[in-house]
């Protein structure tokens, strides 16, 4: 195949996590491709809830994790020039049951192991004070004021945009067919538009990363989860904090959802599935009965065998990095950092020891 | 679980009303789901099979297994239907001239609501294509509305009787002249009206309304949704379900009829809509007798049909075509244009979308947001995928269109979560 770019670092995926590792990359001044069957955030990251969510993660690694990829956010934003509509008021997963509040409580006390966390569980009055616009069935919550949202196209546009102007180059709707090596190591990465040679790949390929790893012999166990999201028309201003299942733009949208479905790469919405997650929005914030559903949308979400992201190099192939997780707009901000240290001085700082991609493989297949 | 339906029929107009009185009088169980607040005339009253009518319904959505929503004024209601005809018809188009958003600015079908809700005499201006513009200034005078011009951006406009007509009755005709802009605050205060060729002097007309008849589009999204097999047809209107023997999609148990399978006239429509219940019946069982006897020539009246019709059509629909790529690039020319109406897109926002790489219109729509908004992209999303092409220079349509995503309008939550069995 006719090697038609040269580059230092080719990332697939062009989606939150990609943009933004081949944003790092482009700031420390490495040559970039990003490349990606579709467009730019076409995928996944245009077809999110756009949470940034840090409080419910676990175990508690994970949530430090988390909580330092969603401390970055407002630095990197600033250094991209737009408005994405990031807001980071802290956010609330509401109680609607006694059940839903002994979890909680168990939840928090699991979490504050972590001398950073800062979620606690508060009672039915503190969550009414704290957000308005709730049903009066509400028990509780729990509350961490380190959690947000974003407009997940915006801020992948945005990423785009920025990593275009340090130089990146862009080859999209463009597929990797295969991957290169010599003697092991990476050398290039084969593409419907030809051949790109480079001494690095990264795979953010989100809910496709298990293909992009098997060009390279490598066993990474990653599905596609599919979740559905509705969108209402504009409302009047009415939620403060974003919660797990609703939150609201400054544009007055109503995010809700999303459910979480083995249903392999199929993005189609379900009647059923819109209802009861309607419903389920509805019983929470009862003016929703009020709006008008304006769309709903499904996402192939990456799905990592054990939940967590997969972030680091793989040893047996030099010059081959992973960055995938399920949470990809919350942790694109670490992952892009994290990669971008790893490629340009073989180390971070950053404690990635438990996301080693090689951990996770796919179970035997059974004949 | 989805109620069963022996064949849905999706629209009640002529080509909707034919597919459900044929399949019916085949024996064929019909349910009619119809937005408006009536169906078209047609239907038996009592024929071998049955019609069920959903009026003031929507179908919101065509969803796995063929499985179609409903949402009716009391409830939301799931069907899966054996057989399922898209008859859902063409909407009015609009092009984005300055002044587009005025709200004094109606496309022909609005503006015949408008007239017949009036208690007053409406002093109109109406901009169209020939026969598609003629036809409803007339309507609009036979209304009992004044009609002060009529542009036609057809050059040799006047020949034809519907325009001596009006000329007889005091509409002043402008051949060969297309809106410039439409100007005003709350009321419309004088619409410039230029020629095509963008010569001479625009004129200024005052009116209470600017009527645009700047032609029709199919309403494809159903057939989207569904997963036919798509094509752009110019000829047809824009994207219609690739279709064999008229009427039959890629989709198994997926039929169109009428205008949603390509602009069409009310005669071919009636024709297509009974091809579609006669292919409804023989697909339920219902009429394997049946239409070796009738069908044969009923498809050859359809060709025929269509065929006398593709005249007609080609006497407006490329100058529709010429129009869009007159407005749209206008609109990337100038700052603040808007391509997209909901969303507040304008042309220069599209414009630097593609410089900072948007190759398709899904880039745009992300980039930008254009036709993400309540009209769900009816009237933009054939301007953002000309602007792509133009900006791009590559012809129209560029690859990969917009998705379309349910409901294809949008509905009132209240609504889509009753049910009759609370699941």
């Amino acid at each position: 195949m006719k090697t038609i770019r040269e580059a230092e670092v080719v990332v697939v995926g062009a989606g939150a996590v990609g943009t933004s590792v081949a944003y790092h990359l482009a700031k420390r001044g490495k040559r970039v491709v990003l490349v990606d069957r579709g467009g730019i955030g076409g995928g996944t990251s245009a077809a999110t809830f756009a949470l940034i969510w840090v409080h419910s993660k676990e175990p508690v690694h994970y949530m430090e994790l988390s909580l330092r990829s969603a401390r970055m956010f407002s630095p990197l934003v600033a250094e991209l020039d737009a408005d994405v509509h990031l807001d980071q008021p802290g956010g609330l997963t509401l109680c609607m049951a006694e059940d839903d509040l002994t979890k909680a409580h168990a939840m928090v006390a699991r979490q504050s192991a972590s001398p950073h966390y800062e979620g606690r569980v508060v009672d039915a009055a503190e969550t009414h004070r704290l957000q308005p616009g709730l049903s009066r069935d509400v028990l509780g919550a729990t509350y961490s004021p380190n959690d947000g949202h974003i407009d997940s196209i915006r801020y992948v546009t945005a990423l785009a945009r920025a990593a275009r102007r340090l130089g990146v180059e862009c080859a999209l709707y463009t597929e990797v067919t295969g991957i290169d090596r010599k003697d092991g190591a990476v050398t290039g990465v084969l593409t419907t538009g030809g051949r790109i040679a480079a001494p690095h790949v990264v795979n953010s390929a989100g809910p496709y990363a298990s293909a992009i790893a098997g060009m390279v012999g490598m066993d990474l166990a990653v599905r596609p989860v599919r979740g559905q999201v509705l969108v209402t028309l504009p409302m009047p201003r009415t939620l403060r904090l974003p919660m797990s299942g609703v939150r609201q733009n400054p544009t007055g949208h109503f995010f809700m959802g999303f459910t979480r479905e083995e249903a392999g790469y199929d993005a189609s919405v379900t009647p059923d599935a819109i209802r009861t997650i309607a419903r389920n929005a509805v019983r929470r914030v009862p003016i929703l009965k009020d709006a008008r559903l304006l769309r709903a949308f499904a996402g192939i979400r990456s799905m990592p065998a054990d939940g967590l992201p997969c972030l680091g190099p793989v040893p047996s192939v030099p010059g081959f990095y992973v960055a995938v997780s399920h949470s990809g707009i919350t942790l694109s901000p670490l992952h892009g950092r994290v990669i971008a240290d790893l490629i340009c001085d073989g180390r971070t700082e950053i404690p990635i020891a438990p996301y080693d991609p090689t951990r996770v493989q796919q179970e035997e297949a059974v004949t | 679980m989805p109620m069963n339906v022996e064949c849905l029929v999706i629209g009640g107009g002529p080509a909707g009303v034919a597919a459900a009185a044929e399949a019916a009088r085949l024996g064929v169980e019909v349910m009619v789901v119809e937005e408006r607040k009536t169906v078209g005339a047609g239907l038996p009253a009592a024929g071998v099979g049955e019609v069920t009518t959903l009026t003031s319904s929507l179908v919101w959505g065509v969803f796995p297994a063929g499985v179609v929503g409903v949402v009716t004024p009391g409830e939301s209601l799931d069907l899966a239907p054996r057989v399922t005809v898209i008859a859902t018809g063409a909407h009015d188009r609009l092009l984005p001239f300055p002044g587009w958003e005025h709200p004094a600015v109606v496309t022909a079908g609005d503006a015949l609501d408008l007239a017949r809700a009036a208690s007053t005499r409406l002093r109109w201006i109406v901009a169209g294509i020939g026969e598609v513009g003629v036809r409803v200034a007339l309507a609009l005078r036979d209304l009992g509305h004044r009609v002060v011009t009529c542009a036609d951006a057809s050059a040799d406009a006047g020949a034809g009787e519907g325009t001596r007509a009006l000329r007889d009755a005091g509409v002043e005709i402008l051949a060969g002249h297309i809106i410039g802009r439409a100007a005003g605050q709350d009321r419309l205060e004088h619409v410039e009206l230029q020629l095509l060729s963008g010569s001479g002097a625009p004129v200024r007309r005052q009116a209470d309304f600017l009527c645009v008849a700047y032609g029709r589009q199919p309403v494809n999204d159903l057939a989207w949704l569904s997963g036919c097999a798509m094509e752009h047809r110019p000829d047809r209107g824009g994207y219609v379900p690739v279709v064999a023997d008229f009427v039959t999609t890629s989709v198994d148990g997926v039929l169109v009829a009428g205008d949603a399978a390509g602009l069409c006239g009310a005669e071919t429509a009636a024709l297509e809509g009974r091809l579609a219940g006669q292919a409804a019946a023989e697909r339920t069982g219902r009429a394997a007798h049946t239409r070796a006897a009738g069908s044969r020539t009923l498809l050859e009246d359809v060709r025929a049909a269509r065929t006398r019709e593709r005249a007609a059509l080609a006497a407006w629909v490329p100058l529709m075509w010429e129009l869009e790529d007159h407005y749209v690039r206008a609109a990337l020319a100038q700052p603040d244009m808007l391509l997209c109406r909901c969303e507040q897109v304008t042309g220069r926002q599209v414009r630097a979308a593609v410089d900072d790489g948007a190759l398709t219109p899904g880039d745009v729509k992300r980039a930008t947001r254009a036709g993400m908004g309540e009209c769900q992209g009816r009237h933009c999303r054939s301007l953002i995928t000309r602007g792509v092409s133009v900006l791009t220079d590559r012809p129209a349509p560029v690859a990969s269109p917009m998705s379309f995503r349910p409901p294809v309008r949008p509905v009132p939550i209240a609504q889509l979560i009753e049910t009759t069995d609370k699941r």
